[in-house]
């Protein structure tokens, strides 16, 4: 069964169509890029299945059902803002994750934050916004769900930055857990995607294993984004 | 996952609350020695201070309670940390009723301090020995009703003179303070840029709203 699922997915913001019959399905175990140029509804997509918007047509289902509360504790989601409570420190803030989510791992989010040499006692307040950003990664990445929903992980980092952002994501995923990127910062994650899909004024447009797109088409993934969406 | 979610809850608030109490006993302690144990003259000058401070306090507990409820909702649920809140595993019902109910307990727990304060700073300590300023008691909580009288009137009469001034400038839309008007000239408020753009004419309109009309630049 499809971990993640849409049927004939429909979203609009008023008169404004954001996604139009959208069937998608993506099987656990891969990394799958969702990539599109800005106002293509790659974040309406991943708002859908998160329940923090409701479809105007067709349906969206995780591991089969319908976004709420059970398909929220599979899920690990990263939003496109830092959405952490400014007043918290790191304490404070592994508490909340640990209390609210029973696949948080608690030693693994205290390492990496070790690692980046973040105190404890720290608070959200008092961090750059880089710092914040890691931090959520870090939160997310720790928990060991069997759906991540990444969005914009490294839209406004530095290319260092972006570099330890993709390696946690590696480095702490599930093989057996679905990770769906968006971006438009394509070159960036190439190397670690396996399956890519194009995503344009709301329709699927290309939705391909990144080997076979190298192989038919004998271009990069990046190549072939700037070819496909030429202004 | 409700009883977590109050849990947190209390844990966000209690950051405002707590100070709040703490503020209160300190002034109402201060407040029942004052009432107590000073004598006339300049002792007398710090109980009436201190019985001020104290209906300070209270009224601060009170709006606070009823500010940080409203504050939570608005910032919690619908500002940027709703990304964290409505991705939990739990049901929106329980988000709003864990807001509800730690408001609820904090309303109570305000309202209970501020009784228990007033019973408290009006207190007694030697009923039979009276001793200070006790000995003028009644005379004293007179004073101390005048001056909650007071403190209401004084806070009506300041808020109805702001409106008084604030909601008609608001209405005209008359925006305080100088705005550059380079082709014009001369700088004036939104009002006068209004004017100046009828014609020569208006010039007059400004001179007779006591407005300066020292400007030769019109065109």
């Amino acid at each position: 069964m499809p971990i993640f699922e849409c049927r004939d997915l429909s979203k609009s913001y008023g008169d404004v169509p954001a996604l139009s019959h959208v069937d998608l399905a993506l099987e656990p175990g891969h990394i799958v890029g969702l990539l599109g140029p800005n106002g293509s509804g790659k974040t309406t997509l991943i708002k859908l299945a998160n329940g923090l918007l409701t479809p105007s047509g067709g349906e969206l289902l995780i591991d089969g059902q319908k976004p709420g509360p059970a398909t929220r504790a599979l899920v690990s989601y990263l939003p496109e803002r830092t959405g952490i409570p400014l007043w918290m420190n790191v304490t404070q803030l592994l508490d909340f994750f640990c209390d609210f989510y029973t696949d948080f791992r608690r030693d693994r989010a205290e390492e990496m934050i070790a690692h980046l040499g973040i105190q404890m006692k720290q608070s959200v307040k008092e961090m750059s916004k880089g710092t914040r950003e890691k931090v959520q990664l870090i939160l997310v990445m720790s928990r060991a769900a069997r759906l991540y929903l990444l969005d914009e992980p490294i839209g406004g980092v530095d290319p260092a930055t972006r570099d330890y952002i993709i390696g946690t994501i590696i480095g702490n995923y599930d093989p057996d857990a679905t990770l769906l990127i968006s971006t438009h910062l394509i070159a960036d994650v190439e190397n670690v995607l396996d399956d890519v899909i194009f995503i344009n004024r709301g329709q699927i447009v290309l939705h391909a294993t990144t080997d076979e797109i190298r192989e038919q088409n004998n271009k990069s993934v990046d190549t072939l984004f700037r070819e496909v969406f030429k202004c | 996952m409700l009883g977590k979610l109050i849990k947190h809850e209390f844990r966000a608030t209690a950051r405002t609350m707590v100070p709040l109490f703490l503020i209160l006993l300190a002034v109402t302690l201060c407040a029942f020695a004052a009432f107590n144990f000073l004598t006339a003259g300049l002792g007398g000058m710090f109980a009436a201070m201190f019985m001020f401070l104290f209906f300070l306090a209270v009224l601060a507990m009170l709006i606070m309670s009823f500010v940080l409820m409203i504050q939570r909702f608005k910032n919690n649920l619908l500002s940027d940390e709703g990304y964290l809140m409505f991705t939990l595993p739990v049901s929106i019902h329980s988000l709003l009723w864990s807001k509800l109910i730690v408001s609820t307990v904090w309303f109570i727990a305000a309202g209970a301090a501020s009784v228990l304060a007033t019973m408290l700073s009006t207190a007694r300590a030697v009923p039979r020995r009276r001793r200070g300023l006790a000995r003028h008691g009644p005379e004293l909580q007179r004073h101390f009703r005048a001056e909650q009288r007071g403190l209401c009137a004084g806070a009506g009469a300041g808020a109805a003179a702001g409106l008084r001034l604030s909601v008609p400038a608001v209405l005209r839309g008359h925006v305080p303070g100088p705005q550059l008007c380079p082709q014009q000239g001369p700088v004036v408020g939104a009002a006068g840029h209004r004017i100046f753009h009828r014609g020569p004419d208006a010039g007059h309109h400004l001179a007779g709203r006591g407005v300066s009309a020292s400007t030769p630049s019109i065109p």
